[in-house]
């Protein structure tokens, strides 16, 4: 039976309470809450604690656990279960994602809507990092639009990891859970509320007989309606360019209508989708735009740097793709200087560079030491960017 | 004219002519499968049919099921999504002989040893076809073909008995010169219950009919397919030689389940409770309000070796903090091979206020359980930090700031356990410090801790509190 368009959380799944509790926990009871049944996974730290937990959690409630053979192996069978009704999801740490990257290009294409958490890390060790930010937009082939949102606590593990599956349900599409060593495994207070006060949404089946279907028609920018699979709809879920129908077609005509649609449906919907935190911005005259654990220490040099009498912001993006356009817009029409800081070497910066088109400086404030930055480092790097 | 094909009822007619090339297999193997369909009454469109990329992948878009394609060797990782979901979906794949043991090969063993209730039609034409005839896992040593110039120096794959030999619980190899023989197969698969792979040899008139035969004519590659296949049941009587560079076919495995095999889609349902691991989270208190003064220290490290416990310590005091002193705290600590061995630490913020920075340049205190540890952070420790040391494992340099020898070791072992050592110490930091009560502390090692230790833990946790009432009276 098909799950409701909307629906209040299962008390069943919700373990409603104050926790102190490790972010990638945070993360799993986040998914059980979002009613998740189907978890795929392959070993990879500091994502692991993910898969343990996943594999306790899910058969406590009906739902089915896999340790898949490698990352594709697991990407695939989260797209199998997700296309035949599931609520699915896997985890992993950055080397692992470049395995999913080809799993997930099958996902955008047929809209398989599918939930990843990408556990950032650097090569070989549990160094936190932002490097993977531009994989988690472009790493698959093909033509389409990522969601990626980027929690800065292990609250947000839990309330965004909610999110993350109301919007692959909403758009049918990959939504990425930009995690990083800082919060992954990091203990916090988490206030996990009660399940009625939990709104998830569900994708929408639909109401047409077989004779009447187009799997792959929809409204403008909009997800199409699916059907229930092996129930007489006969549709080609296939990573070929495809008409309406599912009819696999090399038509530059109808493969450019699809491609149009799927990154439409994201493009159309940024305002939608994207949300922003700010901090200290009524009076600001710079600000520092940034995402994920750097949020913290941003928000630390903010109160610094305005005790030495820079009137410092702090705009925290909580979804990086699609990139927040009109708020980044917004703040570079009210600072005099934008400050990207990121945990890598200067990559997301070119978005908000982007996007300001000129319009104000906009300054990297990078690392790559496996930490996150120290307010210091910051209220340091504003003095010189100030500067120059 | 002539009256139409009844099968055409299980295929998508406006997909229809298929693009298969003339005189290819395929098409005979697609018949096999819709015959097959027909004598057992079985719905299509209560299918899914699963093609990756290649010759053999395409039959299923001709297919009235529904249908997953156009990846290149998931069909298998596919289906075990699918019938983990929804068991009862019949799932028919069919993948060429590249799709299945080349790019899929590993995704074909482990779906075996699962015995994942799925038919797998392998239509092995002994080359990928599709991209032009370069050489396969599955072309005959010797066999010129786009890859292989000079001829084909790698053995060959037996696919029958690589799946054999990871678990499979039905497994035939046929021919496409003997379609009565296919059909049945294809029958006998689409019934058992566990995994099945029907292999057919194919000729490819195209590629490798033409590089390794010397031969496009359908007719004469069906004849070299046939003359160098032999029944299985003949094998006894046919010497190593006879035998030489042909398969054999036939039913190699038919069990309706091998033993010690579980299908993924038998997996049970458990409970809470049912796991000897902990499912819960720990301990949901309610939201209490947070106390109008500072708890002080707030920035802590506690450091020793592994298996002292270090870590556990922490999380109880930040457990207790949060869940019970309605408080935020933030612990990190090390991990990986530094947790396993040697020295550990893990860092510990509480406060009032939600907590930004994770990480503390200046700490307010350090518990010391282990000598290197000792030396490692203390130069983290602020010149006024306070620092509370085991005597029995550090000797610390002279400092001028508050320091607590506490002879936490010694005393678990006169309570029977120096493993119990971290909660004297936890004792010890409510009782002296206040972070959080003697009170929250034992009420944390109830509801936190495994039962066959919470008797000696909340013992060694009353003897810390002591030595903390002690150091009021007058010192050590």
């Amino acid at each position: 039976m098909p799950r409701p368009l909307q629906e209040q959380a299962d008390p069943k799944r919700v373990q409603t309470g104050v926790h102190f509790l490790l972010g990638n926990y945070a993360l799993v009871e986040g998914a059980m809450s979002a009613g998740c049944d189907f978890f795929a996974g392959y070993p990879i730290t500091p994502a692991n604690e993910i898969s343990e937990r996943m594999s306790q959690r899910l058969p406590q409630v009906g739902g089915q656990f896999l340790q898949g053979e490698d990352e594709l192996a697991s990407i695939y069978a989260c797209a199998g279960a997700a296309l035949s009704g599931a609520k699915a999801m896997t985890a992993t740490a950055s080397a692992g994602f470049n395995y999913m990257q080809e799993g997930l290009g099958y996902c955008y294409t047929v809209e398989a809507p599918v939930v990843v958490a990408n556990v950032m890390r650097t090569r070989g060790d549990n160094f936190a990092t932002h490097a993977d930010i531009m994989q988690l937009r472009y790493g698959a082939s093909g033509d389409y639009e990522a969601i990626v949102v980027c929690p800065s606590s292990v609250q947000e593990l839990y309330d965004y990891t909610i999110w993350a599956f109301n919007l692959a349900e909403t758009y049918r599409n990959p939504v990425i859970i930009a995690s990083e060593t800082t919060i992954a495994l990091m203990r916090e207070r988490l206030h996990i509320p009660q399940p009625g006060a939990i709104w998830l949404q569900n994708r929408r089946y639909t109401e047409k007989t077989p004779a009447d279907y187009l799997p792959f028609a929809a409204k403008a920018n909009a997800a199409p309606d699916m059907a229930p699979l092996a129930k007489g709809y006969h549709t080609i879920y296939s990573l070929n360019p495809h008409d309406e129908a599912g009819r696999i077609d090399w038509d530059p005509d109808a493969f450019e209508r699809l491609y149009k649609r799927i990154t439409g449906k994201i493009r159309e919907n940024e305002p939608q989708i994207s949300r922003v935190n700010r901090w200290m911005m009524d009076d600001a005259d710079m600000a520092i735009v940034t995402y994920g654990s750097e949020v913290r220490p941003a928000r630390e040099a903010a109160v610094l740097l305005r005790e030495e009498g820079i009137k410092m912001g702090v705009v925290q993006l909580c979804n990086v793709w699609p990139v927040p356009e009109g708020a980044i817009r917004e703040v570079a029409g009210q600072v005099g200087h934008i400050f990207a800081l990121e945990m890598n070497l200067g990559k997301y910066v070119g978005e908000i560079q982007r996007v300001v088109a000129g319009k104000v400086p906009v300054t990297g404030l990078t690392k790559n030491r496996g930490l996150v930055h120290t307010p210091w480092e910051v209220v340091q790097g504003v003095k010189e960017g100030v500067r120059k | 004219m002539s009256e139409k094909n009844p099968l055409r009822k299980y295929l998508r007619e406006e997909k229809l002519p298929h693009f298969f090339c003339s005189g290819c297999g395929c098409g005979q193997v697609l018949n096999y499968f819709t015959q097959a369909l027909e004598t057992l009454q079985m719905d299509v469109e209560q299918m899914l049919t699963i093609g990756g990329v290649g010759c053999t992948a395409r039959m299923p878009v001709y297919l009235k099921s529904d249908t997953f394609h156009g990846v290149h060797g998931r069909t298998l990782a596919w289906a075990t999504g699918v019938k983990m979901h929804q068991p009862e979906i019949p799932i028919v794949i069919f993948a060429g002989d590249g799709d299945l043991v080349s790019i899929g090969g590993n995704h074909l063993i482990h779906a075996a040893r699962r015995n994942l209730d799925v038919t797998v039609i392998m239509v092995n034409n002994l080359n990928f076809a599709m991209t032009g005839g370069q050489v396969a896992p599955t072309t005959p040593l010797g066999s010129v073909t786009m890859t292989t110039p000079y001829g084909n120096e790698e053995p060959a794959f037996d696919v029958a008995q690589l799946a054999m030999a990871a678990g499979a619980t039905h497994v035939e190899r046929w021919t496409t010169s003997r379609p009565v023989q296919c059909e049945q197969a294809i029958r006998r698969a689409l019934q058992h219950k566990g995994f099945s792979l029907i292999e057919i040899v194919s000729q490819c008139p195209t590629h490798f009919g033409r590089y390794a035969l010397k031969s496009g004519d359908p007719g004469r590659l069906l004849k070299w397919i046939h003359d160098n296949s032999y029944p299985l049941e003949r094998a006894e009587k046919m010497s190593d030689a006879e035998k030489q560079g042909k398969l054999a076919v036939g039913i190699f495995r038919h069990t309706p389940n091998v033993q010690g095999s579980v299908s993924v889609s038998q997996r049970k349902i458990y409970h809470l409770g049912d796991s000897p691991l902990s499912g819960k989270c720990e301990v949901a208190g309610a939201a209490a309000s947070a106390p109008s003064a500072l708890p002080y220290p707030q920035r802590l490290t506690l450091s020793g070796m592994g298996g002292q416990g270090i870590i556990l310590a922490s999380v109880l005091l930040g457990t207790a903090a949060v869940t019970l002193g309605g408080l935020h705290a933030v612990q990190t600590q090390s991990y990986g091979s530094e947790a396993r061995g040697g020295q550990c630490q893990a860092e510990l913020i509480i406060d009032r206020e939600p907590i930004l920075s994770p990480v503390a340049q200046q700490k307010d205190l350090l518990l010391a359980m282990f000598s290197e540890a000792y030396h490692k952070y203390i130069s983290a420790l602020k010149p006024d930090g306070i620092l509370v040391y085991d005597t029995d494992m550090v000797q610390p340099e002279p400092r001028t700031g508050p320091t607590f020898g506490v002879p936490a070791t010694k005393t678990a072992v006169e309570l029977g356990n120096r493993l119990a050592a971290n909660m004297v110490m936890l004792g010890f930091l409510a009782e002296r410090f206040g972070i959080i009560s003697p009170e929250q502390l034992e009420q944390i090692i109830v509801s936190e801790v495994d039962e066959r230790f919470r008797e000696l833990d909340i013992n060694a946790a009353r003897a810390g509190v002591a030595l903390a009432k002690k150091w009021h009276e007058g010192g050590e």
